[in-house]
């Protein structure tokens, strides 16, 4: 049994004089072409051959007698890959060739131009109809654009990649076909000895490109796991995080002690959002006294890799957690605070006294703070200003 | 243009030709080369398209089909259109003719 040998580089067969010419040169070096799919080119592994290769472009089945008929010319059958029958004849024997009228041949591709220009429509179609779809069910959450983005990017993005990789393949096979049929109408035959190494180079380009869409977002996600991937606990012994925290903002002066009855904290790593962190704190003076002290602290916290997007960012998160109730934000639209130290800040408070939230961006950090307790906004902001150092 | 279309390719016109007399796959390609006087060898590819292609146009036929080998006839419309391009083309050798000094 001979041995095997595959590849899934190979040039366009559409670019039929390269492939041809591809085929011919594998021959030369011991391997002979034997099978075609989806996955590749199969070989056997031979004495070098110097062989000829044609490429042959068949609607219709091939006859016992139209394989007789080219083998009398020559000719021997290899293989059949949809529309494209293979054949190879060796250079030494005194074979006809299969086509000898170059405006003949071109109509063989005059139906294959128009199946591929559907197929490159399809698939323009199929993307983008996906896209659009993706993109309402998102905005059905009335979401802003920055928001949307940043969260559900990554694997818009990829999708976009290889839906492009793709469209760009099919278009490129409807390219090769339509120059090989203009060349063909204008009576210049096919080159069978062309130069395959630019479209060599295109099927590594297309390889390249699928790796980095799909290996890169994967490697980044596993070593955004390694690195902490999603975390959380107690926020008590936390005091690295860069969020205010609730004993920065309450100054319960007269309160010798409190309690600190309900906290945590969650991080997550991603792609965009680089760092998020929720985190939650409230606090209590003794709660069966009727004139307990009562604060509570539920921030966000964003690293975006992309800082540009940061400000439109904050916009549509203060709107995206404030659109499920606005009765309680009586006044609507945020308030510009300008701060020195932060880039910019939101503030808007709530219909329950003594709550509020802000919001505000710095560099590519963006918080979001909803409080409720006694002290000041500008108290809070104070505070932001200080973890965002 | 469509294919249908005057003027018809070389290995049309001489396939046309051939197919006066009901003909098949390899002997049809001996035909022509005979018929050419060995100028014209014409490549299985270039015969085999022809015939799908002027059987689709209803210039051919297949007058029988044994499962193994087809032999084809040409049609009415066939025929009509051979002429047809024989006739320009012996126009076009008339109108050469000057070339010789014979007009």
């Amino acid at each position: 049994m001979s041995k095997l040998f595959r590849t899934i580089f190979y040039p366009s067969p559409y670019s039929m004089g390269a492939f041809e010419s591809w085929l011919s040169d594998m021959a030369k070096k011991g391997k002979i072409f034997r099978a075609m799919d989806s996955g590749g080119c199969t070989f056997d592994e031979a004495e070098p051959l110097d062989l000829e290769y044609r490429v042959e472009i068949s609607e219709e089945p091939f006859s016992v007698e139209k394989i007789d008929t080219y083998e009398k010319c020559g000719w021997t059958f290899v293989t059949r890959v949809r529309d494209l029958v293979i054949f190879s004849g060796l250079s030494s024997s005194n074979y006809t060739e299969i086509h000898t009228d170059p405006k003949e041949q071109s109509y063989t591709l005059t139906r294959l131009v128009r199946k591929i220009w559907m197929l490159v429509l399809y698939t323009a179609f199929i993307i983008i109809s996906g896209f659009i779809s993706i993109g309402i069910v998102i905005n059905m959450g009335g979401n802003g654009p920055y928001y949307n983005f940043l969260k559900f990017g990554v694997p818009l993005l990829e999708l976009l990649g290889l839906g492009l990789v793709m469209i760009y393949v099919i278009f490129t096979r409807f390219i090769d076909s339509v120059l090989l049929k203009r060349q063909l109408q204008s009576g210049k035959p096919v080159s069978h000895h062309a130069n395959w190494k630019k479209s060599m180079r295109n099927m590594y380009i297309f390889f390249v490109l699928a790796i980095i869409i799909c290996g890169g977002t994967l490697t980044v996600i596993v070593i955004n796991q390694i690195n902490g991937g999603v975390s959380g606990g107690s926020i008590t012994e936390q005091t690295e995080l860069p969020v205010p925290r609730l004993s920065d903002i309450i100054d319960w002066a007269d309160v010798a002690e409190y309690d600190q009855y309900q906290n945590y904290f969650k991080k997550e790593r991603g792609l965009l959002i680089t760092k998020k962190i929720d985190v939650y704190e409230s606090a209590s003076t003794n709660y069966d006294d009727e004139n307990a002290l009562y604060a509570s602290l539920d921030t966000e916290y964003y690293e975006l890799a992309i800082p540009f997007l940061a400000e439109g960012f904050m916009n549509d998160l203060l709107a995206y957690n404030c659109s499920d109730d606005f009765e309680r934000f009586p006044d609507k639209r945020p308030h510009v605070i300008p701060y020195e130290g932060l880039d910019k800040v939101l503030y808007m408070p709530v219909l329950f006294a003594g709550d509020f939230v802000v919001a505000a961006v710095k560099g590519k950090q963006v918080i979001y703070v909803s409080y409720h307790g006694n002290e000041n906004y500008m108290t809070v902001i104070d505070a932001i200003a200080e973890s965002l150092k | 243009v469509t294919e249908k279309e005057s003027p018809m390719t070389e290995a049309m016109y001489y396939v046309l030709l051939t197919l006066v007399n009901p003909n098949h796959g390899y002997q049809l390609m001996t035909s022509i080369n005979e018929i050419s006087d060995g100028r014209i060898t014409m490549g299985p590819g270039t015969l085999y398209g022809i015939l799908t292609r002027m059987q689709k146009e209803k210039l051919i036929r297949i007058l029988e089909d044994d499962g193994r080998r087809k032999t084809y006839k040409i049609t009415e419309a066939g025929l009509s259109a051979l002429n047809e391009e024989h006739n320009r083309l012996r126009h076009m050798v008339e109108d050469g003719n000057f070339l010789r000094g014979d007009i």
